[in-house]
This record gives structure tokens, C-alpha cells and sequence, in this order.
């Protein structure tokens, strides 16, 4: 226990006289949240919106205000000679609406319907799908009015729980958190490990009586203990930015973070032990803890939106269970009962990494 | 069987006649070639293609991060919703209601996955996100649909991820009309007047699918080109100074230009290498069109290349170890790739982002690339991001040239 704790003591110091280091890895986490947290939004507002009005009646003009009124569009250009096609193709505009010549008469007409043609900037898959709802939501809004209160058979009473003004921080900001801590625990420790194999050093631990397992945990407990901080600054940065809060029982979470930052450690540690070099363990630790968290946690879109053949990896990535145990801390707020299994996942990855680590770094001797 | 050889030799005379005007051309092109296979530049290129193929390490961190990034990227961020979790707590149960949970069967966007008998059990599930949408249909729903009498049904969803709650929100809402619309037709009496209809035909342009690899595959080129340029230019000039033979370098009668100008060469050749592949996967495995002009293209790209390898050269002289000049390449690309749009729309961010995204000259860059592929535009639409590029280029690369050049004095 005493040869694990002086480890741990002299890893700090090393870390400690990194300038650079020490401060990339407390700094660069606090920007990345903001960054994360605010430059990915997936809300679609005031989409610029360009309307070709060929008819210009009073009906016309009645249908353009009901688009005015919905504060979703913003409208760019209107008038009879509006080219929508341009403007989309310069990304002026992102959707368009043409209203045709005999619109207010076909309207009134009994037997046939008026039709409209809407152009939508697909390049963007999500936002072009958003759009498309609003435009129909709001053509239809515009035909409920002009037939009078007449209310339908079925009415919809839409609730939205935990989010009821489906605000995307609320969503990505717990995700960001995950997100920003994954990256330094894990690349210190693999970097403490390759430098010392890199640089030999490693032969002095050989020589000394220091078990693997002894070795392992003092590195592993040195950076766990950075990472903690690193979650407690970021948990606050969150605070005081994302104006996020406690929904309900934040103790799963405050496990789980040592649950995952331990996972991220072994990780790290593991890597290192086997790439042995420093510039190769930075590469692969960005690309594994990184990179991969950041496309299969469920960060941006649902996991459940990925493929099959690939959505299986996410199973194996600790950002995917830690970002359901924040949302659950900040949003949700049902607690142990809601988290059991999120929890129970990331213990199993925190042995499993644990595992592997020391299965590499047991053999205190030069391998033949 | 035997062929005639004669006739081949007959036909060989004209060839020779035609090949009269090429090596009077090749004559007048050789003192220039010579010139530049003489020059120094050329030496030092024929040095740096040498070192950058003996370096195994980093020609793998050059060719192979573009294909699994655009892969994974491509695959894994999807928009696309299907199979949204219904939940069902139908009071009614009667043959009305039944009728009624069917629009849920009509798209792939949704499955009801379970009926829950009483709410509390559903609003369960909706708390621990096993369903994102959960319905209630009243016990006097039969009753007033038969009598024609408006009739609320109760939609919960769970709007933690607020992206899915308002697609889904939109299909339901959707649905319901629909189903109103028809039950309205069922209703209405031969007597009864035509009321008022506005068909609107939504033709979405450019990606008629709606496929979001096309998407994020087009901004990746961007973050290619920017995250392994700088990282590759970066680390081969911080060799050098690791290794000490910058020394050396600065000892020749090379000047500083002719030195990063060939440093940058078999860089040039291999960052487009990597373009050409993206190109192919994103045609081969997401069927992604190249509408616009390869050529155009083309040369974009080599510009862009001039502003991601200034960037990796910048970074370059101020660290002092490859470690270092990774680390720090962690703090600019990350700010870089989040700002150009590449993975979600600009539109999206908040104001001051959008701000920011300004500065980013990837930004631009991406522009360019869903200009050309996806919707065929040219020059005339897209000059303004060129001409923001040309300018990013000429202060980055004088910059990093300066930098590099005071460094050595």
C-alpha cells in the first residue's frame, strides 16, 4: 500500500512540473465544454426562407403571413420575381416556397385543390427534415384558419417531459461533459507509461521491488485523482455556462465519474504498454478515447440511429453508459433505479480495462 | 496458326512520322526541365520524398485515418429516426382506438412497442428513456368518435434528447392529421360543401434522399485535409529540430523557401492522395454525387492544403518536441473542426459561434466542398469562399514562413 501511495506521490510531482502539460490537460477540457456544449446544436430556428408569391392576393399574402407569425422562418426575400433556385444554390436560403399564379382561385374553387411547390436545401439531412415538417405544420395551420374553428376529430395534447422547451443544451450539454472528460485521464496515464518505456526508465522499476499490480495502480491512481478534478471543474464550468442543475439524485453519477474515469485511465495505460512510444500513444489514445466516443456515445444523435453492424462497438465505449447517467443527473432525475444498468456496464468495462492493463504491465522483467 | 508479321512492319512507317514534331517539342522543353532537375529544390524534394517513404509510422498516420474516419463518420452520425419506441396505454380498447394505433404502422419512424395498462407504468418507462413517445387514449374514445364529438388523446414524450422529441413530435402531429383528414372524408354528408385544400409538393433539392452521410462525408474532406496536414507538416518539421538536422538544413546554400517548399512537396502529393480517396469511398460506399467540376475541385483543395499546412508549420516552431506539437494541435483542431460546420449546421449555433465560425477557414472550405459535390454549382456561386481562401492561404503560409525563418536566425 506504501509503494503504491509513493508512486502515486511521484507521478504527481512529474505531472506537476510539466507546465505545459498540466496546463493543457485542466485547461483544454474547460474550453472544449464550451465548445461541445455550444458550437454543436442541432436546433433548427429562424431558417431563412425565400417565398416566390406569383398570385399576390390578399390570400397570398395571408398564407406568406402565416409563415411570418410561426417566428420559425425568417424571410429573406419575398416577391413575384424571387429566384429560389439561385438562392439555394449560393446557400442564401435553405428552403423556398412558391405560391402559383391561380392560387387564390383554385382555393376557392370547391372541386379542386390549390397546390404549392416548396424547395428544400437537402445538403443538410436533419435540418432539410425539421424544415419540411415546419413548412407542412404551417400550411396546414393556415388551411385550419381559413376554414374556421372547426375542430377535428382527434386532438393532440403534445407533452414534453423533462424538456419542455426542447432546449438542445439541456441534450448536448450533459453529452459535452462526458465528452470533454474522456480525452486527458486516459492520455496522461498512456503518456506516463510510453515515456518511461520510451525512455528506458521503466528498467529502474524492474530493478526495484515494486509489484505490476503495485506499479499499475499507483500510475492509475495519480491520474484518477486528475480526473476527478477535471470533473469537478468541468461539472461547475457546466454550472455556471449551461445554467445546468442537479434534476434529482446526483450521487449515481458521482460514482459512476469514478467509474469512468478509471475505465479511461486503464484504457490509457493499457495503450501506452503496448504502443511504447509517445507520439503513437497519443495518436491511438485521441483516435479510441476520443474520436469513437465522439461518433458512437450517442453525443449528437441517438445510438439507436447507428447502423447495426457498427452499433454493437458502441456497446464497448464507456462515454455511451456515462452520458445516460448525466442526462439522467441533469434532466431526467429518476436516480438509482433509472441507472442500475448504465452503471453495472461501466464496471464491467472499468474490470475489463483494469484487466487488460495488468495482464500487459504484470511481467516485471525484459522480455526475451 | 501462324500470323503475317509483314503487315505489322508496314504499319509502323507513319508512326514514325508523326513522332517528327514531338521531339522538336521535347527539345525546346529539356533546358527547363534540366534546369529544375539540376536546382537545389529538386534535391531537397528528392530528400524529403525519400524520408517521408522510409517513415513508416507516419505515412500510416497520413493514408489511413481518412478512410476509417469517413467510414465511421459517415455511418455513425445518423439523423435518420427509426423505430421511435411507442408506448400505448389505451383506455378505450375498443375497436375505434385499434383502428386509431394503426397510423403508428405506417411509417418506419415508429413501432408500439408495448400496451401498458394503466399510465403510471408507461410514464415509467418514458423515465427511464425505454420509449421516447407514450399515448393515452381515454376510456370515451370509441364513444365520441362514433358520435362525432372532438376527442383529446394525450402524447408524452420524452424530450431529454430534444432533437428526436421534435422530429417525433412533428410525425405524430402529422399522423393525426392524416387521420383526422380521413375521418372527416368518412364523414361527410353527399350534401355538404367542398371545403378549402392546399397541396404542398416538397421537392428537397440536391440530396433528394435526405441521406445524412452525404452531409457529414462532405465536411469531413475538410477536417482531413486541416487535422492530418498540420499534424503531418508539424511533425516532419519538429523531426528535424528534434534530430538537430535543421541545422544542417540552414547550413545549405538552400534558402528558407526552397527548404519548406520541398518539405511541403511530397506532403502536397500525399494530402491530395488522400482527397482522391475520400472521393472514391464517399462515391463508392455513400453514393455520393460529384455534380460540380473535378478540376475546380482539384484546385480548391490544393489551396486549402497551402492553409492546413501553415497552420501545422506554425505550430511547429513553437514547440520543441513532436509531443508537444501534438498536444497543441489538440487545442487548435478541435476549435477548428467544431467551428466549420463540418459535423452540424452553422445555422444551428448560437449568435456569437456563427461569429466565430468566420474565422475559421475551414468553414469555408466546406462551403466550397458541398458547393461543387452536392449541388454542381461553379466559381460563379461559390468566388467569394475562394477568394477568402486565396487570402487565408497568402497570410498563413508569409506567416508561417516568417515565423519559421526568425526561428532559425
Amino acid at each position: 500500500m506504501k509503494r503504491i501511495i509513493a508512486q502515486t506521490i511521484k507521478e504527481l510531482t512529474q505531472l506537476g512540473r510539466d507546465r505545459l502539460t498540466l496546463v493543457l490537460a485542466l485547461g483544454l477540457p474547460l474550453m472544449l465544454l464550451l465548445l461541445f456544449g455550444f458550437a454543436v446544436s442541432l436546433e433548427v430556428n429562424d431558417i431563412s426562407f425565400a417565398i416566390q408569391d406569383l398570385d399576390r392576393t390578399p390570400v397570398s399574402r395571408e398564407y406568406i403571413a402565416t409563415f411570418e407569425r410561426t417566428n420559425q422562418f425568417q424571410i429573406v426575400a419575398r416577391g413575384a420575381n424571387v429566384k429560389i433556385p439561385q438562392l439555394l444554390d449560393r446557400g442564401s436560403v435553405s428552403a423556398g416556397l412558391i405560391i402559383p399564379p391561380e392560387f387564390a382561385r383554385d382555393l376557392q374553387r370547391g372541386d379542386r385543390s390549390a397546390t404549392v411547390q416548396i424547395l428544400v436545401d437537402g445538403t443538410d439531412a436533419n435540418t432539410a427534415n425539421i424544415v419540411r415538417g415546419y413548412a407542412q405544420a404551417t400550411t396546414n395551420e393556415f388551411v385550419a384558419n381559413l376554414q374556421g374553428n372547426k375542430s377535428p376529430a382527434v386532438s393532440l395534447r403534445s407533452r414534453l417531459w423533462y424538456n419542455p422547451g426542447l432546449e438542445t443544451l439541456q441534450y448536448i450539454g450533459p453529452g459535452a461533459i462526458a465528452l470533454t472528460i474522456t480525452l486527458f485521464p486516459a492520455l496522461l496515464a498512456g503518456l506516463a507509461i510510453a515515456r518511461e518505456l520510451e525512455q528506458g526508465t521503466i528498467l529502474q522499476v524492474y530493478a526495484s521491488s515494486l509489484t505490476g499490480t503495485e506499479y499499475l495502480l499507483g500510475k492509475a491512481i495519480a491520474f484518477w485523482l486528475v480526473g476527478m478534478a477535471e470533473v469537478l471543474l468541468v461539472n461547475v464550468e457546466a454550472w455556471l455556462f449551461f445554467g445546468l442543475w442537479f434534476a434529482g439524485d446526483p450521487t449515481p453519477m458521482i460514482f459512476g465519474s469514478s467509474l469512468y474515469i478509471a475505465s479511461g485511465v486503464f484504457w490509457g495505460i493499457f495503450l501506452g504498454s503496448r504502443t511504447k512510444v509517445q507520439s503513437a500513444a497519443i495518436q491511438a489514445i485521441s483516435f479510441t478515447a476520443f474520436l469513437l466516443s465522439l461518433m458512437m456515445s450517442g453525443y449528437i444523435y441517438p445510438v439507436a440511429n447507428i447502423p447495426a453492424a457498427i452499433r454493437w462497438l458502441s456497446n464497448f465505449i464507456p462515454a455511451r453508459w456515462y452520458i445516460l447517467l448525466t442526462r439522467d443527473a441533469y434532466v431526467r432525475g429518476v436516480g438509482w433505479l433509472g441507472v442500475w444498468f448504465p452503471l453495472l456496464a461501466l464496471s464491467l468495462l472499468a474490470s475489463f480495462f483494469f484487466f487488460i492493463a495488468w495482464r500487459n504491465l504484470r511481467v516485471m522483467q525484459l522480455s526475451e | 496458326m501462324k500470323s503475317d508479321p509483314l503487315p505489322i512492319t508496314n504499319y509502323q512507317l507513319p508512326i514514325t512520322h508523326y513522332q517528327l514534331p514531338i521531339t522538336n517539342y521535347q527539345f525546346l522543353m529539356f533546358p527547363l526541365i534540366n534546369q529544375l532537375l539540376d536546382s537545389r529544390f529538386w534535391a531537397l524534394c528528392k530528400k524529403e520524398f525519400a524520408q517521408i517513404f522510409r517513415n513508416r509510422q507516419l505515412l500510416i498516420q497520413i493514408l489511413l485515418p481518412p478512410t476509417v474516419f469517413l467510414i465511421l463518420f459517415g455511418f455513425a452520425l445518423n439523423p435518420e429516426f427509426e423505430n421511435l419506441r411507442v408506448g400505448i396505454t389505451d383506455y378505450s380498447n375498443s375497436r375505434a382506438s385499434r383502428e386509431f394505433v394503426e397510423i403508428f404502422n405506417q411509417t418506419d419512424a415508429f413501432v408500439v412497442s408495448r400496451y401498458y395498462a394503466n399510465q403510471q407504468q408507461m410514464a415509467t418507462d418514458l423515465a427511464t428513456g425505454n420509449l421516447t413517445v407514450g399515448i393515452t387514449i381515454p376510456p370515451e374514445f370509441a364513444d365520441d368518435i362514433a358520435k362525432a364529438r372532438p376527442v383529446q388523446v394525450q402524447a408524452l414524450y420524452d424530450a431529454v434528447d430534444a432533437n428526436t422529441a421534435s422530429i417525433a413530435a412533428n410525425y405524430v402531429s402529422q399522423l393525426v392529421r392524416d387521420y383526422n383528414s380521413r375521418q372527416a372524408e368518412s364523414r361527410r354528408t353527399p350534401g355538404s360543401i367542398q371545403r378549402a385544400r392546399v397541396q404542398v409538393q416538397i421537392a428537397v433539392l440536391y440530396n433528394p434522399g435526405l441521406e445524412s452521410s452525404w452531409f457529414i462525408v462532405s465536411g469531413m474532406m475538410g477536417v482531413i485535409l486541416t487535422v492530418i496536414g498540420s499534424q503531418a507538416a508539424a511533425s516532419l518539421v519538429v523531426r528535424e529540430k528534434e534530430v538537430g538536422t535543421i541545422e544542417q538544413l540552414v547550413m545549405t546554400p538552400a534558402s528558407n523557401t526552397e527548404v519548406i517548399l520541398a518539405k511541403i512537396c511530397p506532403l502536397l502529393i500525399l494530402l491530395t492522395g488522400d482527397v482522391l480517396i475520400a472521393l472514391v469511398l464517399a462515391r463508392l460506399v455513400f453514393n455520393i454525387p460529384l455534380r460540380g467540376n473535378f478540376f475546380l475541385f482539384l484546385g480548391v483543395t490544393v489551396l486549402y492544403f497551402w492553409v492546413g499546412i501553415s497552420i501545422g508549420i506554425l505550430i511547429a516552431t513553437y514547440a520543441q518536441s513532436q509531443q508537444q506539437a501534438q498536444l497543441t494541435a489538440f487545442f487548435i483542431n478541435p476549435p477548428l473542426v467544431l467551428l466549420s460546420g463540418a459535423t452540424s449546421p452553422i445555422t444551428a449555433m448560437p449568435t456569437f459561434m456563427q461569429w466565430l465560425t468566420y474565422l475559421d477557414p475551414m468553414r469555408y472550405f466546406i462551403e466550397v466542398c458541398r458547393g461543387i459535390l452536392l449541388k454542381g454549382v461553379g466559381l460563379e456561386a461559390l468566388w467569394s469562399q475562394v477568394l477568402i481562401l486565396l487570402g487565408f492561404a497568402t497570410v498563413l503560409m508569409t506567416l508561417s514562413i516568417r515565423q519559421f525563418r526568425q526561428q532559425l536566425i
